[in-house]
């Protein structure tokens, strides 16, 4: 099986609110119909790369800060064309040897966070 | 029939048009040039034989400061009919427009871009080398695709030798080795040549109307500094290299937005670099970043999960002319009595290259197209056996050695051909520009000296 569909997987079981870690989903009255697809999203997005720079942080935060700068809707999912502006102006980020703008570093925290792949790359 | 001689016969009886003193790729193609635009009488001389000799290719050697190891002339340099093509890797790529923009160079990028498509004919390039020399990517004007095309690679000695030796028009002279240029006010007016292996004989004496170099970058300001030509130009003076940096960095690259620009058909290495203007605007040199279609992955990108292309990054970058780095007396004679080149050359390039890699960086993160990674810290430069800059081109005579038609500033019969002459060397290996710029030179020469496009032997 290709490592995406074993995300995407995953994702679904969030959707369902399954680990019981992720409130924010339930939170807004569309969310019923709008929550499996930003969980989507981020399942694509969970990566075991990220459990070191993801340590010690919480997703209910990191959502929250995401939401404000206009990444994250949970009506809409992901806003990349709004990440794509923020990282014209935002500091790079090096992380394990890689560059990162950062929010780009915090959507993926996040997005680990919530699905907690254990696969690596 | 010409003559292909090791002996100079007559020689204060023999008079030429044209003496083109070197027989690389650019004194190869500028010969050809003119013995078919023109109906002048042509020397080709060379130092070295049609196969290597050890003891010519000792003549080669020099005395060396700094970044460029004891091994680089051993590794870079021919003495032989044929010049380097004799071993280069053919490599072939567009100058970048950059140093153009940027006023580096003192014509206009169209003078140059008009002789690539007869250039490519004679690197047996495809059209794509001119018609396509780098390619727009789709959310981006920072980044471009270039690639690197490969010519076979052309051996001159191999492909053009018979139609030199065979032209009634060109005498080819080898093993012998110009060690002087005679002027007088603003003319040369004879050229000594002394036998490469034989050095007791005596050294012959021959005459051109017009004298061309095409002894590489060394030869060139060489010759004019054992001639006392052109002593209050900056002859020698800022060498230019291209710093290879081998699998320095890796990078993911969105294949969605590259798989319909990248040439996969064509035998190139492909690469990407930071656009002209982006490089003219942040006050960049240019750089090319190779990469590799190996590897696909998926890596999460801006946002979005994406196929990528994972692949290590080789660089090629372009450094500035540095009046440190240059070409002069040493204190060691050659076997044929003139003092060795000295050539000082520091590459003067960490902090330059992690400025351009961070630029690279910035536009290739920031435009979603890629994740490049940082820089390896102890990178290590390697040298592409391409000098350039010791003759620039140039409209001042306090700047540079050769105006705009190549021609040294202080004497009027006197040309230089080859990557000597750039003032700004670009990231691309320079053969395909030297043989454009010596097509050019060879239009301006039929041009300036009569030529007829009808000559007939
Ligand atoms: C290993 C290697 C790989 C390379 N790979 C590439 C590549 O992939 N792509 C690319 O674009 N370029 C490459 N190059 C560079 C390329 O070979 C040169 O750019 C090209 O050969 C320069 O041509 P030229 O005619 O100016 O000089 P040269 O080829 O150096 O020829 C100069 C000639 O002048 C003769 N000469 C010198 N002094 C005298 C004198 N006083 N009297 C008489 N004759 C003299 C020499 O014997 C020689 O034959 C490579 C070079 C090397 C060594």
């Amino acid at each position: 099986m290709r490592r995406r569909d074993l995300l995407k997987g995953a994702g679904a079981i969030v959707g369902l609110g399954l680990t019981g870690c992720t409130p924010w989903v339930q939170d807004d009255t569309a969310a019923t119909e709008a929550a499996p697809s930003l969980s989507d999203q981020l399942a694509e997005l969970a990566d075991a790369r990220f459990s070191a720079s993801a340590k010690g942080l919480s997703s209910q935060v990191l959502f929250d800060r995401l939401r404000q700068n206009g990444v994250l809707s949970t009506k809409r999912g992901i806003n990349t064309g709004k990440l794509r502006s923020l990282a014209r102006n935002e500091p790079l980020i090096q992380y394990q040897g890689f560059y990162y703008s950062r929010s780009e570093l915090a959507l993926y925290n996040l997005a680990y966070l919530v699905h907690r792949p254990t696969l690596g790359r | 029939m010409g003559r292909t001689t090791m002996l100079v016969l007559d020689p204060e009886n023999r008079h030429y048009d044209v003496a083109i003193i070197g027989s690389g790729p650019a004194g190869i193609t500028l010969a050809l040039s003119l013995a078919r635009l023109t109906p002048l009488r042509i020397a080709l001389l060379e130092s070295g034989l049609l196969d290597a000799d050890p003891t010519i290719q000792a003549l080669a050697r020099a005395q060396l400061r700094g970044d460029l190891g004891e091994a680089y002339f051993p590794m870079h340099t021919q003495r032989r009919f044929g010049g380097s093509s004799t071993i280069w890797g053919g490599y072939c790529a567009v100058l970048e427009e950059r140093a153009f923009m940027a006023g580096d160079w003192p014509i206009p990028y169209s003078e140059l871009k008009r002789w690539y498509p007869a250039a490519a004919g004679m690197l047996e390039l495809p059209d794509n080398a001119y018609t396509r020399p780098h390619v727009a990517i789709e959310g981006t004007r920072d980044i471009v695709y270039k690639p690197f095309y490969l010519s076979p690679p052309v051996r001159f000695n191999e492909k053009y030798g018979d139609e030199i030796i065979s032209h009634p028009r060109i005498d080819l002279i080898l093993g012998h080795t110009c060690t002087r240029l005679e002027a007088s006010g603003r003319q040369v007016r004879h050229l000594l040549l002394q036998d490469s292996l034989d050095t007791a004989r005596a050294p012959v004496r021959l005459r051109a109307d017009t004298v061309v170099l095409a002894c590489g970058g060394v030869g060139n300001p060489r010759l004019l500094q054992l001639s006392g030509i052109g002593q209050d130009l900056p002859v020698g003076v800022g060498l230019m290299e291209h710093p290879h940096m081998y699998a320095v960095a890796n990078m993911y690259l969105d294949w969605d937005r590259l798989q319909d620009v990248v040439d996969r058909r064509a035998n190139a290495v492909h690469a990407l670099q930071l656009a002209d203007a982006y490089c003219v605007a942040h006050d960049a040199l240019s750089f090319s970043a190779d990469f590799n279609l190996q590897q696909l992955v998926s890596e999460p990108l801006l946002g979005e999960r994406r196929e990528a292309l994972f692949t290590p990054v080789s660089l090629r970058a372009e450094i500035a002319p540095n009046p440190a780095n240059r070409v002069g007396d040493s204190d060691e004679l050659n076997a044929l009595g003139q003092p060795l080149p000295r050539i000082d050359f520091h590459y003067r390039f960490r902090q330059q290259a992690h400025r351009t890699w961070q630029l690279f960086a910035d536009a290739l993160l920031r435009t979603g197209l890629g994740r490049p990674s940082t820089l390896r810290p102890d990178f290590q430069l390697h040298s592409g056996g391409h000098l350039m800059g010791t003759t620039r081109m140039g409209r001042d005579p306090r700047q540079s050695v050769v105006d705009i038609n190549a021609r040294v500033h202080t004497t009027d019969n006197l040309y230089v051909a080859g990557s000597s002459v750039f003032p700004a060397g670009g990231a691309s290996n320079p053969t395909y520009t030297i043989i454009a710029l010596t097509l050019r030179l060879g239009d301006h020469l039929a041009t300036r000296l009569g030529g007829n496009a009808d000559a007939t032997s």
